[in-house]
């Protein structure tokens, strides 16, 4: 176990209660025992227990890989957080940890890694129980999202979904299906799925959370209004029930539900299958490693047909915006895209911002270089989760 | 909606702004862009008629409101009058990991720090 070497370090005392004892030593989280045995999910007791149990996990996490867990730049928020609660913003409070529970993209893969190593030994190992077989499960969710034969599948809609117009004044355009509003029909559904969350959120111990998410303040949560906000809704559902899970493995009281919970809402947004996949590399998300142009996209498809299940082929530059053909239609310009993140892509980039004068994005770029473009393309990739 | 605009204390509007962005972050989170933009514009008057009382300040508190999309919104209102705190409010905001109201702030930002995009006033904006 990691000692404490050096730096002026702080004791948290608020660690005490679950029996662990870790401290913030700069810009590292160390602790002074194994605490994984006495730690349970805080929420009821409010967030910032809920918010020392998540740094304990992390600390669990760095454990399992016999490292430091760097908490970096998220430490400011720790004392805003802890800021909130002492003046009773206890809304912030709860926000501001929600902020601090999702790591930073560079933590991503490695707390994902970690925490299904953590999920297959630790409790078990701490509670006399049976290893959990993360795998097995992960199979059956795959298993019964792919072969339900009652699944029904959302139709993509318009045959140019996802592309954007050539309206040089478009900031509101019509062209992103993800903009699409439920059906009445739809909207039932999704009400009651988030009304499970809901459930299954209270039963894991943490009820404030997902209110925080939807909310984003005290006001009453808003149920999700479209497709591609659903999709958002339910994968924060699903990353907050999965902690609970971290913590409490089969002991957790969502862990019967929860698979069924997510073949639910799959079947009801089929999108979120997806949707939930990490980001990748590039030489995944290309069609073809060698570099060709064709004159149309039509042409580009004629050759490498879809772009795969509820997966979209997507443009980094634009089509219709002054470039050749050969420029965006080409093997170096068109990746796939999950759905759902490319109606992200598409509502991001046709917003208006302050920043550019009340432009969007697609305004501000048009008569700009093509390297621009691209540059602009790849970053709004990296930062949708599409691209490693 | 600017006659109306010129009767209201300070106060009266920041609150208008503030329902406003947090519609704005509603339509941001559901990808309903036309929704979204038409509420930028509205808000747009708001903070040109703060600028012409010289009191976009008040919108200064709106840094540490509880919701998101509010302290994204009024971090670019406010950095012509409050950079440092502005900055800080947006990679703030920037760390937020669900929806999309964090990549939002964290494009922004890249945009602002490589000199490409100046924040003004609205009026003043090119």
């Amino acid at each position: 176990m990691h000692g404490h070497t050096h730096g002026v370090s702080r004791e948290r005392p608020d660690f005490a209660r679950s029996g662990a004892r870790c401290w913030i030593d700069g810009d590292l989280i160390r602790l002074s025992h194994w605490p994984i045995g006495g730690i349970r999910p805080a929420g009821r007791s409010g967030p910032i227990p809920w918010l020392m149990d998540l740094a304990v996990l992390e600390g669990a996490m760095q454990e399992v890989y016999g490292g430091h867990f760097r908490l970096g730049d998220r430490t400011p928020l720790l004392q805003m957080a802890a800021n909130a609660l002492a003046s009773g913003d206890r809304r912030r409070a709860a926000a501001l940890a929600n902020e601090v529970s999702f790591p930073p993209p560079e933590y991503r893969s490695r707390f994902h890694d970690a925490g299904l190593r953590y999920l297959r030994w630790g409790p078990a190992h701490h509670r006399g129980n049976p290893p959990i077989d993360v795998e097995a499960w992960l199979d059956r969710v795959a298993l019964e999202r792919k072969f339900d034969p009652d699944q029904p599948r959302v139709s993509r809609g318009h045959p140019d979904g996802g592309q954007w117009t050539d309206d040089p004044n478009s900031g509101d355009h019509q062209e992103n299906p993800g903009e699409e509003l439920l059906t009445e029909e739809e909207e039932q559904k999704v009400g009651r799925l988030a009304e499970d969350a809901r459930r299954l959120l209270a039963d894991a111990g943490d009820p404030d959370a997902l209110l925080v998410l939807a909310a984003g303040g005290d006001k009453p949560p808003k149920l999700p209004k479209s497709k591609s906000g659903a999709l958002v809704f339910f994968a924060v559902s699903l990353e907050t029930l999965m902690r609970s899970l971290a913590f409490e493995g089969r002991n957790s009281p969502v862990w019967h539900d929860l698979v069924d919970w997510v073949v639910a809402v799959n079947r009801v947004l089929p999108q979120f299958e997806s949707f939930l996949d990490p980001p990748k590399e590039w030489e995944e998300l290309v069609a073809d490693p060698v570099y060709r142009e064709f004159d149309s996209h039509d042409a580009f498809e004629e050759v490498y047909g879809s772009a795969g299940s509820f997966y979209d082929w997507h443009h980094l530059v634009e089509q219709k915006l002054g470039f050749s053909e050969q420029e965006v239609n080409n093997t170096e310009n068109i990746v796939r895209a999950p759905r759902g993140r490319h109606w992200l892509i598409t509502s991001f980039m046709t917003r208006g911002r302050f920043e550019l004068g009340g432009r969007s994005w697609r305004q501000w770029l048009r008569g700009k270089s093509i390297e621009e473009h691209r540059r602009v393309g790849l970053e709004v990739l990296r930062e949708a989760g599409v691209l490693k | 909606m600017m006659a109306n605009l010129k009767d209201l204390s300070g106060e009266a509007l920041r609150e208008r702004y503030i329902d406003l962005a947090i519609l704005m972050g509603e339509d941001g989170d559901n990808c309903l862009t036309r929704s979204y933009n038409r509420r930028l514009a509205k808000m747009t008057k708001i903070v040109d008629e703060l600028w012409s009382r010289s009191a976009i300040d008040v919108l200064l508190p709106n840094l540490r409101h509880e919701n998101p999309w509010v302290r994204y919104l009024s971090a670019a209102n406010c950095w012509e009058v409050a950079p440092e705190q502005a900055e800080a409010t947006l990679e703030e905001v920037g760390r937020i990991r669900y929806g999309v109201v964090g990549m939002d702030a964290r494009m922004d930002l890249n945009l602002i720090r490589s000199g490409k995009a100046v924040l003004r006033r609205p009026s003043q904006a090119s």
